[in-house]
């Protein structure tokens, strides 16, 4: 058998597999997903929003903590100025002034350095990190501190919505992070989220101590915190009801720049805890990361088959294309015959293709979304033809970037 | 903690049990639509067969008759037989692009197609030479893309052909794989060694032809 079909045929059950893993999950918990613990005491939390260059959002963010709908009393919120060459400073000055925020000012040193340095001028036990170009809704606290009744609970993530949705890029992030929301929550469900999103994750001070705090060298501290965290045995939590929105790139460069950087990271720090790959006593978070790794590698395998398929013919593709306008004026081809090109493959093709307009249209549901399919359809068609081939890109991108071309060491200084 | 209603395992093990059921549904169907594909082919094929033979009794009687009025009629006849055989031929084509794996029920028929067109295209020569009919044929010898690096590269030349010339150029994609006889026969009479090779009104030209070189070795 050719290798290309049997790649594409373990492919497509793997996609089968986990979308049904995914609607299986959201339909039989449905009524369980918008439920958070009610807290049994008054928890304290220090907010700490690392910041530099983030003059256009810091104010925004810092007002979207303030106005929080939980007792002043009982939050502070620190702005660690990590060395912006902007306005930022002045901003953080004024709002110090006013008694919103206590700053830190310091040199560039990374935003793990950035947040460790806000953890140790912490006073309470609870510590809600806040990336500068996001902000909360204000039941975020509230929907968020009840989790932490359970000894075992070290950290509670947001669900991450994006702030605004006008180009091309910015409308296919929305569904990506629409589709996101879902799997979080699902992989909360099972003690298995290998991210705490750095816009609005509340961490027990005490456990992000035993754990020696965020990694300084490494793309993703968000990311490597809940490896981390995980690999103590401690668990990781989720809620939909706390909503954060978040910039997120217009443009290619800038979302290309972004992406290699988490799929670097991702690379990175799954090769830092490859104990936890395809290991039984680590449970589901064992069985998601082994399962994505391979998916991730086959899909980058795939790629470099095709491509070197491609330029092995590329002389004979470039002629389908040109010929393609001559084939189409044989008079004889009808409608009928089209039958004659299906196969077991574009069946396949076609059923995945409807789970996952389902589960795009679930996630939508579960974040409240407004659904117009009518409008949006060439929306979800672009974000399954085009946006995921933007998607292997990143993922090739960003395995090259850490087995190639990073540093040893080199962490995140944005 | 809010705790899922069963447990991972659960949910693992029923997407197991629907994916199973999935893939082996498609597997079904696409076996189903495959047979189905296969039997209007071989049907299709039956009634060509039988037309081909029609013909050249035609074109037996046309001889014997020496009639200028049946040349007129053999003309409208060899045109819609050839377009059905041309119809045909592109369901045998857009099934062998679907299915990369071929079973020998499909070679088979696939045999006796071929065979099939080697038969109408003697009957056009025949019908050609009686009436001096103003067709051009070609036959079109391929093999496996190992063998015959260019022969995709032919196949849309002669569509081009095709797509000028419409039924006064009459194509037939002969596969050199199958082991006839019959095919054995026309490449040793019109000495074919290489991939691709055309056989352009009874000539023979070996190798890659253009679609401006197979216009003049039509014109010739």
């Amino acid at each position: 058998m050719e290798l290309m079909l049997v790649f594409i045929l373990i492919f497509s059950f793997s996609m089968l597999f986990f979308s049904f893993i995914c609607i299986l999950i959201f339909i039989d918990n449905y009524d369980r997903l918008w439920i958070d613990p009610k807290p049994k005491k008054k928890y304290s939390i220090s907010a700490i929003i690392p910041a530099y260059n983030e003059q256009k959002s810091i104010e925004k963010t810092v007002n979207g903590i303030y106005m929080q709908d939980y007792p002043k009393e009982l939050f502070e919120i620190i702005v660690v100025n990590d060395g912006s060459t902007d306005n930022t400073k002045k901003i953080c000055q004024k709002l110090q002034k006013q008694g919103i925020i206590k700053l830190i000012n310091k040199k560039n040193g990374g935003k793990a350095n950035a947040v460790n340095l806000g953890i140790k001028n912490a006073k309470n036990e609870l510590i809600y990190i806040m990336d500068a170009d996001s902000f909360p809704e204000k039941n975020s606290f509230k929907s968020m501190i009840g989790y932490f009744n359970d000894p075992k609970v070290a950290a509670v993530s947001s669900s991450m919505k994006v702030n605004s949705k006008k180009n091309f890029f910015e409308k296919m992030q929305w569904i990506e992070y629409s589709l996101s929301i879902l799997f979080r929550k699902i992989q909360s469900l099972f003690n298995s989220m290998y991210v705490t999103p750095g816009p609005g994750s509340i961490y027990r001070k005490s456990v992000i101590n035993e754990v020696g705090g965020f990694n300084e060298e490494t793309l993703t501290e968000d990311m490597e915190i809940a490896f981390n965290i995980q690999n103590k045995g401690y668990a990781i939590e989720n809620s939909m009801n706390s909503i954060v929105y978040t910039n997120t790139p217009i443009f290619l460069k800038q979302l290309l720049k972004q992406r290699k950087r988490w799929y670097s990271g991702y690379f990175d720090d799954s090769s830092k805890y490859k104990h936890l790959l395809f290991n039984p006593k680590k449970g589901v978070l064992s069985a998601l990361l082994s399962f994505n790794i391979v998916s991730v590698l086959s899909l980058i395998a795939l790629f470099f088959y095709s491509g070197a398929k491609f330029a092995v013919n590329s002389k004979n593709s470039l002629i389908l294309f040109k010929a393609s306008e001559f084939a189409i004026n044989i008079p004889s081809i009808k409608g009928f015959q089209i039958l004659y090109g299906i196969n077991f493959d574009l069946i396949i093709f076609a059923l995945i293709s409807a789970l996952s307009a389902l589960m795009v249209y679930m996630s939508l549901k579960s974040c409240n979304e407004k659904i117009d399919i009518k409008k949006n359809f060439p929306l979800y068609i672009c974000y399954f033809f085009i946006y995921t081939l933007f998607l292997t890109v990143f993922w090739l991108t960003g395995f090259f970037h850490n087995f190639f071309l990073r540093k040893k060491g080199e962490g995140w200084h944005g | 903690m809010v705790k899922p209603k069963n447990s991972f395992k659960f949910y693992a093990m029923l997407a197991l049990f629907l994916s199973l059921l999935v893939f082996l549904s498609g597997f079904s169907i696409g076996f189903l639509v495959n047979d189905f594909k296969q039997k209007s082919i071989s049907s299709d094929l039956s009634n060509i067969m039988k037309l081909i033979e029609s013909n050249e009794v035609e074109i037996a009687l046309m001889n014997f008759l020496d009639d200028e009025i049946s040349c007129e009629y053999l003309n409208l006849r060899v045109g819609s037989i050839n377009q059905e055989v041309h119809e045909l031929g592109l369901r045998v084509s857009a099934y062998e692009g679907a299915n990369s794996v071929l079973t020998e029920e499909y070679y088979s028929i696939k045999k006796s197609y071929i065979n099939a067109l080697i038969n109408n295209w003697i009957n056009v020569e025949k019908a050609r030479n009686l009436c001096s009919l103003n067709y051009s044929t070609i036959l079109y010898l391929y093999a496996l893309k190992e063998d015959c690096p260019r022969c995709e590269e032919q196949v849309y030349a002669l569509s081009r052909i095709k797509s000028q010339y419409g039924i006064d150029s009459l194509i037939y994609s002969i596969d050199t794989t199958l082991g006839l006889e019959a095919v054995n026969m026309l490449m040793y009479s019109y000495n074919i060694s290489a991939f691709p090779s055309l056989v352009i009104n009874g000539k023979t030209h070996s190798g890659y032809a253009s679609s401006q070189r197979i216009r003049e070795l039509m014109g010739q």
